[in-house]
């Protein structure tokens, strides 16, 4: 990393503005990814605020789209920042979003490179990498994964950047949830930060002041946390946690 | 995978009845795993049901634990299933569990070494595994592309992945299965984890943070916490009761969360 790239630029997130579908450069629509329903004609995404939280069920294509971004903003697709391609990433079967990224076009407010693109599924390879190349921030993987994931977040989050998450939530409890929240406030508060972010967590997309949308076959759209599918399965199951999963594996 | 091995034996799960410490094999008790709170001189688990469910914050040992039993069974404590080392582990650093196993004694009813072992974490390293060793043909998916557990949707990927792994007569250990899986996705999980149940063959051991799971009906519930292992019931977990104030009032709740 040289001391030209951490020069920060004195304009608030979000610094990504927008993205759009370019319909030209599609070399086949019928091809994943671009046969997934929201993807047509007209697609576009705007970023309104520093942190933007996409809700949806498995198979939307939720962790496509990051990935498309993540291409777009010289991320490796399959997690890591910027020039942490080495995560033996040679026979990755992730190559959806590199697609993607192909026929996205983007606007900037200023362009930004820095950052980092956190899969869930891609932590164990990235903290290995980080632990062979010498981190200070050896033993991720130890003990408990919980805390690894956490100190992994505090120590890549503190720079200015775009920061994309998909599905953080995953092997963190509710209680490393609500510090992730803290984080997450933390690097809003910075006024340098941009947050995308994938979840399937009602707790992560409680989130104040974030721009909440649900991705489904429809396209993208905003919606308020209760009036998501996750939020009123959750909600039901409180109320009768035994009955609930009684009824649920009956079915 | 010899027919010898596929050979079904005559009784139900349990087949794991009861791990315990055996203080006299341990080395070090300063050192980790063995510092554990929960690990005391007195350590057991007994396994009563088919099911056995754990809970319990980061930290308390869950996964330790559950790697100290799949060595136990002849899993590598990595993930994957018995005979499938090659997963990249040459150099992994979840080591902890094969220690404790060597610590630990095991009755079983009968010793079964069929099933497969679980982790969170090494699921994209087991599915890249499979994806160079078994090119399978999958029904649906175009050609050319491979078994693409990794690709399109993970939580895809995960059910495929239990469903073809779990209707053997085995041990099953899950470890936080529910990483990735979205709340519709763990009630098909829960749906799964009920056929292997009615099987009679399969027994399962998980640890989980999701009350969802935690609440699966006629399961063992144990909560670990420094003190030790303790029958607990759902709403008494500080999962549940977390869950039940957030849904009260979410926006509250993160603001608070926040601003604390």
């Amino acid at each position: 990393m040289s001391s030209r790239r951490n020069r920060p630029i004195n304009l608030p997130a979000p610094y990504l503005r927008r993205i759009w579908l370019e319909p030209s450069r599609i070399a086949d629509p019928a091809a994943y990814p671009f046969c997934l329903p929201f993807l047509h004609d007209g697609f576009e995404l705007s970023f309104d605020r520093a942190i933007t939280i996409i809700a949806g069920e498995n198979g939307t294509g939720k962790s496509t789209l990051l990935e498309g971004i993540a291409v777009l903003a010289g991320f490796d697709e399959a997690g890591g920042g910027k020039g942490h391609r080495p995560v033996d990433h040679s026979s990755a079967t992730e190559v959806m979003g590199g697609e993607l990224s192909g026929a996205l076009r983007a606007g900037w407010l200023p362009k930004i490179t820095n950052g980092w693109f956190f899969r869930a599924e891609s932590f164990f390879s990235v903290a290995r990498y980080l632990d062979e190349v010498g981190s200070l921030s050896a033993d991720f993987l130890s003990h408990s994964h919980g805390e690894g994931f956490l100190r992994l977040f505090e120590e890549r989050c503190q720079r200015q950047g775009i920061y994309i998450f998909d599905e953080p939530e995953s092997a963190l409890s509710p209680s490393r949830q609500m510090e992730f929240l803290k984080l997450m406030r933390r690097m809003e508060n910075s006024g340098h930060c941009q947050i995308i972010m994938a979840t399937h967590s009602p707790m992560l997309m409680a989130y104040p002041d974030a721009r909440l949308l649900r991705l489904s076959k429809y396209g993208l759209e905003p919606v308020t946390i209760r009036e998501t599918d996750h939020y009123k399965v959750m909600r039901e199951f409180c109320e009768d946690p035994e009955g609930f999963v009684e009824a649920a594996v009956e079915e | 995978m010899g027919s010898r091995r596929k050979r079904e034996i005559n009784l139900p799960a349990p087949y794991l009845r009861r791990v315990w410490l055996e203080p006299s094999r341990i080395a070090d008790r300063a050192a980790y795993p063995f510092c554990l709170p929960f690990l005391h001189d007195n350590f057991e688990l007994n396994f009563d049901r088919s099911i056995t469910i754990i809970v319990g914050e980061n930290g308390t040992g869950k996964s330790t634990l559950l790697e100290g039993v799949a060595v136990l069974a002849g899993y590598d404590e990595a993930g994957g299933g018995k005979g499938y080392m090659p997963v990249d582990h040459s150099h992994a650093m979840e080591k902890m569990g094969g220690q404790l196993s060597n610590a630990l004694r095991a009755g079983w009813l009968p010793k079964i070494t069929n099933g497969w072992f679980f982790r969170a974490e090494s699921f994209f390293s087991v599915a890249r595994y499979q994806d160079k060793t078994n090119l399978e043909v999958i029904p649906g998916v175009p050609p050319g592309i491979p078994p693409d557990y990794l690709s399109h949707s993970h939580g895809e990927g995960f059910l495929r992945f239990f469903e073809e792994r779990c209707q053997q007569q085995g041990i099953f250990i899950f470890d936080e299965p529910e990483s990735a899986l979205s709340p519709a996705r763990q009630i098909e999980f829960l749906k799964l984890m009920r056929r292997m149940e009615v099987s009679q063959n399969c027994q399962i051991i998980m640890a989980t943070h999701s009350p969802l799971l935690m609440a699966y009906p006629g399961a063992r519930l144990f909560g670990l916490t420094k003190y030790g292992l303790e029958p607990v019931t759902v709403e008494e977990t500080d999962h549940y009761k977390i869950m039940r104030e957030f849904y009260d009032d979410p926006a509250g709740f993160a603001e608070a969360a926040i601003a604390e």
